[in-house]
């Protein structure tokens, strides 16, 4: 009783209305931001009479789990497993991703960090081509992808993923933060260059590789072009495909699209969950000045 | 190892550099430049045959086309541009206040930060453009959402969530807070990366600076114009360029959607490809005016 007391004339003494707003301006932008992601979880358990309900209702009334069974049901009825989409896409998006944040971290490294003729060329082809909407160049990427003989193959929905403009600049940016004296000293006491990079400018670079993590899978996971263009099996298509094929049967599906949406979105929450405190809490380490 | 002894140390630099560098570049050329190249030649041509991928050289015409015959590029390039110019100061100003705001000492941090990263995460895939679809779905009596927001308002606020307050306030309130909605989202769903950059300059700055400038007994307001501002002008010019590209190459921009439905819906690449030009070439010019016009505000601390 009287701790409470105590608190609240703590609380008194601190309340000011400056940090009211603070805080219920802030909760309701993230309200805001947040809608769609709820809108979506609730959708995936609505019945079926409540998603063409109108005028429609935000919230779910009598949640239900028959949107999932009917996600089987229509999965089933399709030539191939669901769970095959699945392993697919999780396939090649983890691979997509390691390798994306392998090749763009050691690109990066060596244009910020070894004094070598042409780094500023590379980086300032990089800063142009930033600037470039991808949409035109679609058809020359497939005409290569198919020179390389690569239609058809898990690499198709890989390779041209790995070297984005974008990732680049961001590592970049947070690897030149990195104080050049640490990565002297240890190349000093006789670290190979190798060495140097992984294990001293990596650990440092932990906020900009979760960075690239989270961005490329969400990016690769919620990518449905691959599939289609490059790849002519069914068994080898990924999960945004199947999802668009189940969407697209219409007012019938709309409860197994609901489900469909909420479990495809599932892996990105927790992927961004998982990294995002290394994203903040790392960042105020790599940020230090040398 | 005996032969590394033959090396400069010039010229060791230059083979760890590229041995390092060579992955990414590789793959830069192959799937990046060498279809842009490939996209700048056929701007300048017609498409003979698609099959065979055999095009016919055409000189300027496709350029010329864009500008003299087609009713829908430049209107949609102008207001590309202008809505760009409206908005980049709009989030960069906005995700510098919610920066320094997430940088303090607030309780439930974690969860401000996830919620403005979510449109991020959410909004650059098949999940958004399928909540757009189930909005489409139940909304299939009301033409208001098109009518009173412009093209890319109504994209951006998407879910249809707006047309759902309609129906439960009434048209008139809601007209009003659709349109105040249709903005404080427009912007909320483009500051999130912008955010996080911001907060990562604001924790490089050293605290010290702000405990002398307690002692000197500097406000809030002062410290920030004095303190804070100054030492983040690197990254607010970094942030500001990122959202001029973001703005211009979002696939929700309405001269992206344009060049996505003639190259590919029309099937008209080569007149895709001059379009894409043209455009890369008013991005570049922006950038270079924001780079221009912020240069002599930005300084760097320390080494850098």
């Amino acid at each position: 009783m009287n701790g409470l007391a105590k608190r609240i004339r703590r609380f008194r003494r601190r309340f000011t209305w400056g940090w009211f707003f603070t805080y219920a301006g802030m909760l309701v932008l993230v309200g805001f931001t947040a809608l769609p992601l709820v809108y979506m979880v609730s959708t995936a358990f609505k019945p079926i009479d409540e998603i063409f309900l109108f005028p429609p209702r935000f919230f779910v009334r009598k949640p239900t789990l028959s949107n999932f069974g009917d996600l089987v049901a229509a999965v089933d009825s399709q030539v191939v497993p669901f769970l095959r989409y699945v392993i697919n896409s999780l396939f090649t998006t983890i691979m997509t991703v390691v390798l994306t944040v392998t090749i763009t971290s050691m690109g990066a490294y060596s244009v910020d960090k070894i004094k070598f003729l042409g780094r500023k060329a590379i980086f300032r082809i990089v800063i142009l081509s930033l600037m470039f909407s991808p949409p035109a160049a679609q058809i020359p990427i497939y005409m290569a992808v198919s020179r390389l003989g690569m239609i058809d193959t898990y690499w198709a929905l890989i390779v041209p993923n790995l070297a984005t403009p974008m990732y680049f600049f961001l590592m970049k940016q947070f690897i030149s933060q990195i104080p050049d004296s640490i990565l002297e000293s240890a190349r000093i006491d006789g670290a190979t260059e190798f060495r140097t990079y992984l294990s001293v400018a990596m650990p440092m670079a932990k906020a900009a590789i979760s960075t690239v993590v989270v961005f490329s899978f969400t990016a690769n996971w919620n990518n449905a072009g691959g599939s289609i263009i490059y790849i002519t099996k069914q068994a080898m298509r990924t999960l945004p495909f199947a999802m668009s094929t189940i969407s697209a049967g219409g007012l019938a599906r709309a409860g197994a699209a609901a489900a469909a949406v909420f479990l495809t979105t599932l892996p990105t929450i927790v992927v961004y969950v998982f990294m995002q405190s290394r994203v903040i809490k790392t960042m105020a380490f790599s940020g230090i000045k040398g | 190892m005996r032969k590394k002894r033959f090396l400069t140390m010039e010229r060791r630099d230059n083979y760890k550099g590229y041995l390092f560098a060579a992955p990414w570049v590789a793959g830069f050329l192959l799937f990046f430049l060498y279809p842009l190249s490939q996209s700048f030649l056929l701007s300048f041509s017609q498409i003979r045959d698609i099959s065979i991928f055999q095009f016919a050289f055409q000189g300027l015409n496709n350029y010329r086309n864009a500008f003299l015959q087609d009713v829908n590029f430049v209107p949609l390039l102008m207001g590309s541009i202008r809505n760009t110019l409206l908005n980049t100061p709009i989030v960069v100003v906005f995700s510098l206040f919610i920066a320094i705001l997430l940088n303090r000492n607030l309780r439930l941090k974690g969860l401000y930060r996830m919620g403005f990263l979510l449109p991020v995460l959410l909004g650059s895939g098949a999940v958004m453009q399928n909540l757009r679809g189930n909005a489409a779905v139940v909304d299939f009596t009301s033409g208001m959402q098109g009518a009173s927001s412009g093209i890319e308002s109504a994209d951006l606020t998407g879910i249809g969530l707006t047309q759902q307050l309609t129906m439960m306030l009434g048209p008139v309130a809601a007209g009003y807070l659709q349109t105040v909605l249709n903005q404080v989202s427009a912007i909320l769903w483009m500051s999130g990366i912008q955010i996080i950059l911001f907060l990562g300059a604001l924790q490089t700055i050293p605290v010290a600076y702000y405990e002398a400038a307690l002692c000197d007994g500097a406000s809030e307001w002062e410290k920030f114009w004095k303190i804070t501002l100054p030492l983040s002008m690197p990254v607010v010019l970094l942030v500001t360029i990122y959202t001029i590209i973001d703005y211009f190459t979002h696939m929700d921009n309405s001269v992206m959607v344009y060049i996505i439905q003639v190259s590919f819906a029309d099937f008209n690449l080569a007149y895709g490809s001059a379009l894409s030009w043209i455009y890369f070439l008013f991005v570049s010019l922006f950038v270079a005016a924001a780079f221009l016009l912020m240069r002599r505000h930005v300084f760097y601390m320390g080494d850098k």
